[in-house]
């Protein structure tokens, strides 16, 4: 009993923290249901609890209780709870375990509704009451105490890239090659996910090689290299500040131009979208994701590419955080388009894309994982129909889950990011094309 | 002297309005989170998108599938929209003329039943019964009230106490339940077309650059 008095007392004190984008949103759905077949989840398991108008009612239905007339007085009448008619656990499931805020639901909201917004303001709130699910707070706390999400040393690192230095010389056959490090005034500050040093460090020789073909004056840091954010996901803003704070400052004391985020959504919209706002400022130096990178490099002629090292028929998976929330819709396309010689899209595609399940932070959260994979029916569908044998995607998170459907699916294809598939296709200043195109970690 | 249900119906507009007003400026003093990030593209765009290609029926995937319901909807609001023409217009009109009674009865009946279909859907749709409440109905059927006794006066030729004793119940209920949607959805939709107009997400014309504009 005490315990949902805290509750409603924190509740009540949250409420003063609304914010105009917040109570317009909850004052305007209507109930249509228009939106219930956008939600893969609601495709899947086929239950009204999937509908994205149900899940936002569970915070709705807290400011009707509090924040209006009728709710105040005729709670039922327009559908307003009490914090202590939800049980915590049920709304903890609902808004972590159930929404990976992809925001397809927003596009085709009849209103205008963004449910993915909502949904993290309600995770603010289960932040503030305690109850986000362990797996997640412990990557949000690892990145917050060791400065990044898997706690790796900076010896680790160190180890981990000289040795991947020495295969990308052997690979482009040129001594001089290198993996820079702290490198001060150099023009772009690469950032990775902890995932590629840790367990696909592959795909950092793939993105080394490139920028050795195009001749970029690139660095990667040994202390703030960590460009995901799961504070974004966990709804923790003071977290996501701490974490966002460091690489900004990283960028600065070394002088970069531009920030070059690694293949990963999230980390790519919390930096180039979220950050300015958690820090209040913009930067001195621009956020790209690696992709608008590579693309400029193409257009410019900087790199070639032999679109006949990649001929088996490639899809693409749009990652929601960088393509509906993010923008970068059409790069990844035209990379593609120069890097492989069957190019299938997925239907539908771009910012209409089904998510892959795996986004909202729901890969850490053990607890879910059954319901995750359900959950990806949508996306499997559209990689059969597509027919493609390689599915390319820029996000680790979306390979991660992509790798998964793949086994629990049998769908029989390989998962790639796209660096990997230009390092294929690279043809290297010796005119040589890249040999090393097998990158066993990939592979389902 | 004006009739004392018209005083009324007038009484309950002005409250309806003041309290919409007073709904907006508390929204408008909540804390508000400007987008810093520089743009990729342009916010304009995304209302001006919101407003237009976002409202065509095989412009989202959601009503193309269910598209009866969406005809319905839209139908359901432009005949509400003319009911509460037809109000203000009663206070300058002597009697109706013909072509309006023929043409505006088509359009209120057009409504009634798109509105009263969209009902019988809620109640026997399992998956939008658990998302309704009993705002849900009773919103509908006030409305469904209001177009009734609208085309009841178009038939009579003129605007009988009845009529504007339900517009007082309209006007009245119309801030304070579901019905405040007419406001904040105006106001959503905006937001949603900024939003993702500024991140380049939304776009007039088919083709998206690929470089940041
Ligand atoms: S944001 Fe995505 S997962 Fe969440 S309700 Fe909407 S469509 Fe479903
Ligand atoms: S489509 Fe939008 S307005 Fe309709 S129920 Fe879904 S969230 Fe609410």
């Amino acid at each position: 009993m005490e315990a949902i008095a805290n509750h409603r007392f924190t509740l009540e004190s949250l409420s003063k923290s609304i914010t105009r984008r917040l109570a317009i949103l909850v004052n305007s759905c209507v109930h249509c249901g228009l939106c219930s077949d956008s939600c893969h989840y609601y495709l899947a398991e086929n239950n009204s609890r999937f509908i994205p108008a149900f899940r936002t009612d569970r915070l709705s239905s807290l400011f009707r209780r509090y924040h209006t007339w009728l709710g105040r007085r005729i709670p039922f009448w327009v559908g307003a709870k009490e914090v202590d008619a939800l049980t915590l656990k049920e709304l903890t499931d609902t808004i972590f375990g159930e929404c990976t805020m992809c925001g397809r639901c927003a596009i085709n909201c009849s209103i205008g509704m963004d449910i993915g917004f909502l949904i993290r303001e309600a995770r603010k709130i289960l932040v503030e009451l305690d109850q986000v699910p362990r797996g997640l707070q412990s990557a949000v706390d690892k990145a917050v105490t060791t400065g990044n999400n898997m706690a790796i040393t900076e010896e680790e690192l160190i180890g981990t890239l000289q040795w991947l230095e020495e295969e990308l010389q052997q690979e482009v056959g040129d001594t001089w090659a290198k993996i820079p490090l702290n490198k001060a005034g150099a023009r772009v500050l690469y950032t990775l996910n902890p995932r590629e040093p840790k367990f696909f460090p592959l795909s950092i020789i793939a993105i080394a090689k490139i920028f050795y073909a195009a001749d970029e004056d690139w660095t990667l840091s040994s202390t703030n290299f960590d460009a995901t954010n799961y504070a974004y996901y966990s709804g923790d803003d003071q977290a996501a500040r701490t974490i966002a704070r460091r690489l900004v400052d990283e960028a600065e004391k070394l002088g970069a131009r531009i920030l070059a985020v690694t293949e990963c959504g999230h980390a790519y919209r919390s930096i180039r979208w979220e950050a300015p706002n958690w820090l209040g400022k913009r930067f001195d130096f621009q956020a790209k994701s690696i992709l608008e990178l590579i693309a400029e490099y193409l257009r410019e002629g900087r790199i070639r590419l032999d679109p006949s090292a990649n001929s088996k028929p490639t899809t693409l998976h749009d990652p929601c955080n960088l393509v509906r929330y993010g923008g970068v819709v059409e790069v990844q396309r035209y990379i593609l388009r120069k890097a492989v010689s069957n190019f299938v899209e997925m239907h539908p595609n771009r910012e209409r894309n089904f998510c892959c399940g795996g986004g909202g932070g729901l890969l850490s959260m053990s607890e879910y994982a059954e319901l995750r994979l359900k959950a990806g029916r949508a996306k499997v569908e559209q990689i059969r129909q597509a027919g493609a044998k390689v599915v390319a995607t820029p996000c680790h998170n979306c390979i991660d889950q992509l790798m998964e459907l793949n086994k629990n699916y049998n769908l029989r294809i390989e998962v790639k990011t796209i660096g990997e598939i230009i390092a294929d296709a690279l043809i290297l200043p010796s005119g040589q094309i890249n040999p090393s195109s097998d990158y066993p970690s990939k592979k389902g | 002297m004006m009739p004392l249900s018209q005083a009324l119906s007038l009484g309950a507009f002005l409250f309806c309005l003041i309290a919409l007003l007073y709904m907006l400026l508390q929204v408008r003093h909540l804390p508000h989170q400007r987008d810093i990030a520089p743009p990729r593209g342009r916010w304009w765009e995304g209302i001006v998108y919101a407003f237009t290609k976002a409202l065509l029926p095989w412009s989202k995937e959601s009503s193309a599938r269910h598209l009866v319901s969406y005809l319905a909807g839209a139908v359901f609001h432009l005949s509400t929209f003319f009911a509460l023409f037809l109000f203000f217009l009663s206070f300058w009109l002597k009697s109706v003329p013909a072509s309006l009674k023929a043409w505006g009865s088509l359009g209120l009946w057009a409504g009634l039943l798109c509105g009263f279909g969209l009902l019988l859907k809620r109640i026997f749709t399992p998956y939008l019964r658990s998302l309704s409440c009993p705002d849900d109905y009773f919103s509908n059927a006030l409305v469904e009230a209001f177009l009734l006794v609208s085309w009841l006066s178009l038939r009579e030729g003129n605007f009988p106490p009845y009529f504007y004793l339900i517009a007082v119940i309209f006007f009245i209920y119309l801030p304070l339940g579901k019905l405040r949607h007419a406001l904040f959805c105006l106001y959503a939709r905006a937001v949603w077309g900024g939003f993702f107009g500024r991140r380049g997400v939304l776009s007039l014309w088919e083709a998206k650059g690929i470089e940041e504009r």
